[in-house]
C-alpha cells in the first residue's frame, strides 16, 4: 500500500493519538429496557500501533465500533480521528471492517472495489488490493456465490482500497481457515509496522490479540476495565510462585499476601519485595524448594479484569 | 458526489428487474395500451382514428401517465427498491463511514430522478413513435402528422410538471422507507394513497379538488397547461406540489441523519 519513512513514522507518533475517545456515553432504548453501552469511555489509540479492544459480550466493543463508524450517534462525548473530530472527511482517512461484511449480492467483488476506491480517487489500487485478499482470481464473480472467508477478505479490501492511514477491524479472522488466519496476521503486522497504518482491531480471540497487539483496552460493562502494552499488562498480573516444604506456616507467615495453588503458593508482590520476602521466609525455618515469576496469559488477565469488574 | 451517483447507477443497472419494472413498466404499458386500443379500432373499422394528429401535443398528454394511480405502484416499487437496499443487505455500514449521509441520500434521490425522467422520455418517444407509425399504417404518411413548434413548450412544461408530481411520490416512498426500513410499508400507503385520492374523487367530484393531496394538484397543473383549468389553480397545485416535495426531503433527510444504523 503505502511506505514511510521512519522520520514520518516518528513524526507521526508525535502528532497525537490516531483515535481520541473522551467520555463517549451511549444508552439504548428507553425507560426500564434502558442499556448502559458505553459508560463515559475514555480511550487513546496512539499513532502506528496495533491496538487490541477487548471484552466479553454486550462489554461495548461493538457500540464503540459504530460510533467511530458514524452509524450509531453517542449520547454525550468526543471522538478525534486523526485529529481530526469525527465527521465524513475524517472518517475517510479511515478502513472500516465492523461486525459481518455486508455487501450487494448481485454485484462482483471488482464492482464493490472500484465503487469505493471512485469515491476516494484511488482507482489504482484496485487490482494490487485483490491480489493483496487473494480475490484476484474470483474478482469478476458475483459475490452471492463467495464463501464466509472470501467475504472477510472483501470486507478487508474494502477496508484497504481507499488507501486509509487508520483501519478498525472487528473479527477479521471470522470464517477464515487457519492458512487465511496466519495470513492475516501477518498482513496485520505489515500494515501497522511497514505501512505505518494504525490497526484497531476488536477480537474474541485473545491469543490472537496477544500475538498481534502491541497495546490492549479491555472493556466492560462499557467502562474501560485496564489498558496498556501487553507484556505490560501481564506483567502488572504477574505472580510469584513458591514451592516449600510447609505450605501451611509459609501462608501463616505471609498472613493474607499468598493464596494456594498446586504444589505450592502464589503471591501478587512488587518485583522488588522478592529478596525480603524470601529472606523472611528462610528465616522462620520454612524450606524453600523453587521459586519463579509466572507470568499469566492474556486470557488470565481478561478474565481477571473482568471478573474484578463484575464483582 | 459523483462518485456516489455512479455507484447507485452501478447498483441499479445490476438489477434489470427494478430498473424495468420500477422505472420503464408504466411508460411502456401506457404506449402498449394504447397501440391495443388503436389496432381494436383498425382491426373493427379497417383504418385507424381519423384526422391529422398534433405530434408535440399527443406527447405532451402522453405525460399524464405519471398521474396513473396504479402506476404509481411500480414508480413507488422502483424507489423504495433503491432506498431499501442498503437495510436490505445492511450495507450502511459500508458506505456511511465514507461519505457524509445527506450526499448518500442525495445521490439516491438523483438517481431516482434521472430514471423517473428517462421514463417519461420513454413516453413522450413512444406516443410520438406510435403516432408516425399508425400514420403511415393508415397510408397518410407524415401528411397524417400535424407538427406544431409552437406545442415544443407544452411538451416542456408537461414534462416537468410530471417529473415533480414523480418527485413527490419518490420523496413520500423514501422516506417511509427510511422511517419505517420496510419496503413494503412504504410501497402500500404510496399505492392506497394514490387509488383512495382516485376514489375520494369520484365520491366528492369538484369538492375534492380543495384538498391539498399531491394528485389533486398535478391535476390542476395539467388541466392548466392544456387550458381546462384556471392558471390561479394551476399555480395553486404548483406550490402544493412543491410544498410536498420540500417537507417531505426536509423529514426524509433529518430523520436520515439522526437515524441509528445498526440495532442493539
Amino acid at each position: 500500500m503505502r511506505g514511510r519513512s521512519d522520520g514520518a513514522q516518528t513524526a507521526a507518533r508525535e502528532a497525537g493519538p490516531a483515535l481520541d475517545i473522551v467520555a463517549v456515553h451511549k444508552r439504548y432504548g428507553t425507560g426500564p429496557s434502558r442499556v448502559l453501552a458505553l459508560d463515559d469511555l475514555s480511550l487513546a489509540v496512539p499513532r502506528g500501533a496495533i491496538y487490541g479492544l477487548l471484552g466479553p459480550n454486550g462489554a461495548g466493543k461493538s457500540t464503540l465500533l459504530r460510533i467511530i463508524a458514524g452509524l450509531v450517534r453517542p449520547d454525550r462525548g468526543s471522538i478525534r480521528i486523526l485529529g481530526a473530530p469525527a465527521g465524513p472527511a475524517a472518517r475517510r482517512r479511515l478502513g472500516m471492517l465492523i461486525e459481518a461484511p455486508a455487501f450487494y449480492p448481485f454485484l462482483t467483488a471488482r464492482d464493490h472495489l472500484d465503487m469505493l476506491a471512485r469515491a476516494s480517487g484511488t482507482m489504482a489500487l484496485v487490482e494490487p488490493v485483490l491480489a493483496r485478499i487473494g480475490l484476484a482470481m474470483a474478482a469478476d464473480k458475483s459475490v452471492s456465490g463467495f464463501s464466509l472467508g472470501m467475504k472477510q477478505r472483501l470486507g478487508i479490501g474494502c477496508a484497504l482500497v481507499g488507501q486509509p492511514e487508520m483501519i478498525v477491524l472487528d473479527e477479521p479472522t471470522n470464517g477464515l481457515d487457519p492458512d487465511g488466519i496466519l495470513e492475516m496476521r501477518s498482513l496485520m503486522r505489515e500494515l501497522a509496522h511497514r505501512d505505518g497504518l494504525t490497526v484497531l482491531l476488536s477480537s474474541h480471540l485473545l491469543d490472537e490479540v496477544e500475538r498481534v497487539c502491541d497495546r490492549v483496552a479491555i472493556l466492560s460493562h462499557g467502562r474501560l476495565a485496564a489498558e496498556g502494552a501487553v507484556t505490560e499488562l501481564l506483567d502488572r498480573e504477574g505472580r510469584f510462585f513458591l514451592r516449600v516444604d510447609t505450605p501451611e506456616r509459609a501462608l501463616a507467615e505471609l498472613r493474607g499476601l499468598a493464596e494456594p495453588g498446586d504444589d505450592g503458593i502464589y503471591l501478587r508482590i512488587d518485583r522488588d519485595r522478592v529478596p525480603h520476602l524470601i529472606r523472611s521466609l528462610v528465616g522462620a525455618g520454612i524450606g524453600i524448594h523453587e521459586a519463579k515469576w509466572v507470568k499469566p496469559d492474556l486470557e488470565s488477565v481478561f478474565l481477571s479484569q473482568t471478573r474484578e469488574d463484575r464483582a | 458526489m459523483r462518485a456516489l451517483f455512479s455507484a447507485e447507477m452501478l447498483k441499479l443497472a445490476r438489477q434489470p428487474g427494478v430498473l424495468f419494472f420500477g422505472f420503464f413498466a408504466v411508460p411502456m404499458l401506457a404506449i402498449l395500451f394504447k397501440l391495443i386500443l388503436q389496432g381494436l379500432v383498425l382491426v373493427r373499422t379497417g383504418r385507424s382514428t381519423e384526422g391529422s394528429v398534433d405530434l408535440f401535443l399527443s406527447a405532451a398528454r402522453a405525460l399524464s401517465v405519471s398521474g396513473n394511480s396504479l402506476g404509481h405502484l411500480f414508480y413507488a416499487l422502483g424507489v423504495a427498491s433503491i432506498f431499501f437496499l442498503e437495510y436490505r443487505y445492511s450495507t450502511w455500514r459500508l458506505i456511511v463511514p465514507r461519505s457524509a449521509r445527506s450526499e448518500l441520500l442525495a445521490a439516491k434521490f438523483l438517481v431516482c430522478l434521472v430514471c423517473l425522467s428517462a421514463g417519461l422520455v420513454v413516453a413522450v418517444l413512444g406516443d410520438m413513435g406510435l403516432n408516425l407509425a399508425l400514420a403511415l399504417v393508415n397510408g397518410q404518411g407524415l401528411a397524417g402528422l400535424r407538427i406544431d413548434l409552437g406545442s415544443v413548450p407544452l411538451v416542456v412544461a408537461a414534462f416537468a410538471a410530471a417529473l415533480l408530481e414523480l418527485s413527490v411520490l419518490a420523496a413520500l416512498v423514501a422516506t417511509i422507507v427510511i422511517i419505517c426500513r420496510s419496503l413494503v410499508a412504504a410501497v402500500l400507503p404510496a399505492f392506497l394513497l394514490a387509488i383512495g385520492a382516485s376514489i375520494l374523487q369520484l365520491y366528492l367530484g369538484r369538492d375534492a379538488d380543495g384538498l391539498p393531496l399531491p394528485s389533486y394538484a398535478a391535476q390542476s397543473v395539467r388541466d392548466w397547461l392544456f387550458s381546462a383549468g384556471g392558471s390561479a389553480a394551476g399555480l395553486e397545485g404548483l406550490l402544493v406540489l412543491l410544498a410536498w416535495l420540500v417537507g417531505l426531503l426536509t423529514l426524509g433527510s433529518i430523520w436520515f441523519a439522526r437515524q441509528q444504523l445498526a440495532t442493539e
